[in-house]
C-alpha cells in the first residue's frame, strides 16, 4: 500500500520509503513515469493503465547546477539530475547537493504536507 | 528503421510544383521595448515586398508565426497594408512557429492554392509558456530551458570528451557573425575569455552561450514559377525551396535524434548529401545545441563537432558556415520570427548578398528549428541558376 502526497507524482511505499508513481500499460506493458490517466505513449492504448510504484533509486546520467533562475522564488544554486531509474524510466529531478554522472542516487522526501519535495541524494562515492 | 506512417505519406514538396523565396525582410531583433508588434511586423513585410518587387495586392495568403501576442495577430497588423481580403492564419509551434509558418506558405503555393504567400514571424516576449497538461513532473519551476541544455552539455562532454573551451568556441563564432549582422540583437565580438569568464547560468553554460529572448519580425514571400514570370520578378534573386519536412518526437527521441531523422528526410527530398550544404542556420539557443545538431545533420561524425567548431570548420569560409547570421545566440531568438529569419539569412547567402558575412560560393543551405513538444522543421534551399 502506498501513500500519495497531495497529487504529487511521488509518495511513500509500504515501509515508508519514497516511491515514484508510474504506470504500466495494460496493453503493451510499457512502464512509464509519471502516472497519468490519458493513455500510453508507446502504443496509444487509452486509460490510466496499472499503477506502478517505482523505487526512487537509480543512476545519474547527467547533472547540472543551475546558478541563475528567472523566478526569484526559486533559490539558487540547485542541481538537476537525469536519473535512469532501476525500474526503467529516465526521470529528471532535483538533487539535494551536487552530483556527477555515474552517481548512484536514492530519493528522500523533504518538508511536510503540500510542501513536501522529493530530492535525490548520492550514495557515497 | 521501419518507415512511420509520416514518412510513408505519398507526396512531398519535391513532388509538387517548384516554389521560390522571392523577397525577404526583417525588423531588427532587439531587447523588449515599447515598439508595438504592429510596427515590428509591418517593417518586415514592407521590406520583403520591396525586396521582391511585389505589391501587397499580389499577396494572396499570409501565415503569421507568433507565440505570445494573443489572438488575431495578423489582422491588427496587416490591415495597414490595405485590407485586401487576404487569407490570414496564425501559426503557433513554440520556437518552430516561424518555420512552420514558412512551411505552410510553401505548401500553399506548391499545391497551386496560391501564387504568392507570405510567411511572417512576429513576437514580443509578453506572456505565454507551454500549455498546462496537468501531468506532473519532479522538477516543477526548477526545470528551465538552460538546465535542460546544461544536462545535455554534461552528457555530451562526458561521452565525447569535449572541453568547456570547445563548447564556448561556438558562442565566439556566432557572436563574431552577429557583430556583422545589422538585424542581430547582440552585435559585439566576444573573445573566448569573455565567454568563459561570464558567470554560469546552468552547468558550464555562461550567459553568452545562452540566446537572448527579445522582439522583432521577419518576413519571406514565397512564390510560384508562374508568379515569377507573370509579375516580372528577378528570377536570379529567387531561391528555390528544395525540401520542407516537419516531424515530432517519437517515444524516447532526443532533440538530436529528432533532428537526425527530420534532416535526413529533407536532404533526401532535396537530393543533397550533408557534405553538399554550404550554409546552415540551426537552433543554437544554447551553444551545446550547435554541436549536437551539426552531428545530427551529418555535417560531421558523432563526437567530432566540438573539435571541428573550435578549429574553424563551421566559420564563414570554413567547410560549412553554421549560423552565419549569428544564430539564435547572437542574432537572437524572438521565438515567432526566428525560423523565418533563418530563411532570410540563407536566401541572402545563396543570392550572394550577405556582404561581409558572405560564405564564398554558397549554393545550398539548410534551416533547422526545434520547438517544445518536441517538433522539428527542416527546409533546404538552393541558389538560383
Amino acid at each position: 500500500m502506498s501513500t500519495t502526497l497531495h497529487g504529487a507524482p511521488f509518495g511513500t511505499g509500504p515501509s515508508g520509503e519514497p516511491v515514484l508513481h508510474g504506470r504500466r500499460c495494460l496493453t503493451c506493458g510499457h512502464a512509464s513515469f509519471p502516472r497519468q490517466p490519458y493513455g500510453c505513449e508507446a502504443c496509444g492504448a487509452a486509460g490510466p493503465g496499472d499503477p506502478l510504484d517505482l523505487p526512487a533509486a537509480g543512476t545519474v546520467r547527467a547533472a547540472a547546477t543551475v546558478h541563475r533562475h528567472p523566478d526569484p522564488r526559486v533559490a539558487v544554486p540547485f542541481t538537476l539530475v537525469s536519473v535512469r531509474l532501476d525500474g526503467g524510466p529516465l526521470v529528471r529531478g532535483v538533487h539535494a547537493g551536487t552530483a556527477a554522472a555515474g552517481d548512484r542516487v536514492r530519493a528522500r522526501l523533504e518538508g511536510e504536507g503540500d510542501r513536501t519535495a522529493l530530492r535525490f541524494e548520492s550514495e557515497r562515492r | 528503421m521501419t518507415a512511420s506512417p509520416m514518412t510513408a505519406s505519398p507526396k512531398t514538396l519535391a513532388d509538387l510544383r517548384p516554389v521560390y523565396v522571392a523577397g525577404i525582410g526583417l525588423h531588427p531583433y532587439q531587447r523588449p521595448s515599447d515598439t508595438p508588434y504592429v510596427r515590428l511586423g509591418l517593417t518586415a513585410v514592407r521590406a520583403a515586398l520591396s525586396d521582391a518587387g511585389l505589391r501587397w495586392t499580389d499577396v494572396e495568403s499570409a501565415w503569421t508565426g507568433t507565440t505570445s501576442l494573443g489572438m488575431a495577430v495578423s489582422r491588427g497588423m496587416l490591415r495597414h497594408l490595405g485590407a485586401t481580403g487576404i487569407r490570414m492564419t496564425q501559426v503557433e509551434n513554440a520556437s518552430a512557429s516561424g518555420s512552420s509558418a514558412f512551411r505552410q506558405a510553401c505548401l500553399k503555393v506548391a499545391c497551386g492554392l496560391a501564387e504568392v504567400s507570405l510567411a511572417l514571424g512576429v513576437d514580443k516576449p509578453l506572456r505565454g509558456g507551454p500549455a498546462r497538461t496537468g501531468v506532473p513532473d519532479l522538477v516543477g519551476r526548477h526545470g528551465i530551458p538552460a538546465a535542460h541544455f546544461a544536462l545535455l552539455a554534461d552528457a555530451y562532454a562526458r561521452e565525447h570528451g569535449a572541453t568547456r573551451e570547445q563548447v564556448a568556441a561556438v558562442a565566439v563564432k556566432n557572436h563574431r557573425n552577429g557583430a556583422r549582422n545589422p538585424f542581430a540583437q547582440r552585435r559585439r565580438e566576444r573573445s573566448l575569455r569573455e565567454v568563459l569568464d561570464e558567470p554560469p547560468i546552468a552547468g558550464t553554460l555562461t550567459r553568452l552561450q545562452c540566446c537572448p529572448i527579445g522582439e522583432g519580425a521577419a518576413a519571406a514571400l514565397v512564390v510560384s514559377g508562374d508568379a515569377v514570370e507573370r509579375l516580372g520578378l528577378d528570377a536570379s534573386r529567387c531561391v528555390r525551396v528544395a525540401a520542407s519536412v516537419q516531424r515530432s518526437e517519437r517515444l524516447d527521441d532526443t532533440d538530436a535524434e529528432l533532428t537526425r531523422v527530420t534532416a535526413a528526410e529533407a536532404l533526401d527530398q532535396a537530393g543533397i548529401a550533408p557534405a553538399g550544404l554550404d550554409v546552415v542556420e540551426l537552433h543554437d539557443a544554447f551553444a551545446i545545441e550547435e554541436l549536437e545538431y551539426a552531428e545530427a545533420l551529418g555535417l560531421c561524425g558523432k563526437g567530432e563537432a566540438a573539435a571541428l567548431a573550435a578549429a574553424g570548420a563551421f566559420d564563414i569560409g570554413g567547410r560549412c558556415a553554421v549560423s552565419p547570421s549569428g544564430g539564435l545566440l547572437a542574432m537572437g531568438h524572438p521565438i515567432g520570427p526566428t525560423g523565418v529569419g533563418q530563411i532570410a539569412e540563407i536566401t541572402r547567402q545563396l543570392r550572394g548578398e550577405a556582404g561581409d558575412r558572405q560564405h564564398p560560393g554558397a549554393a545550398a543551405g539548410l534551416a533547422h528549428m526545434v520547438g517544445l513538444g518536441a517538433v522539428c522543421a527542416v527546409h533546404v534551399l538552393r541558389r538560383p541558376v
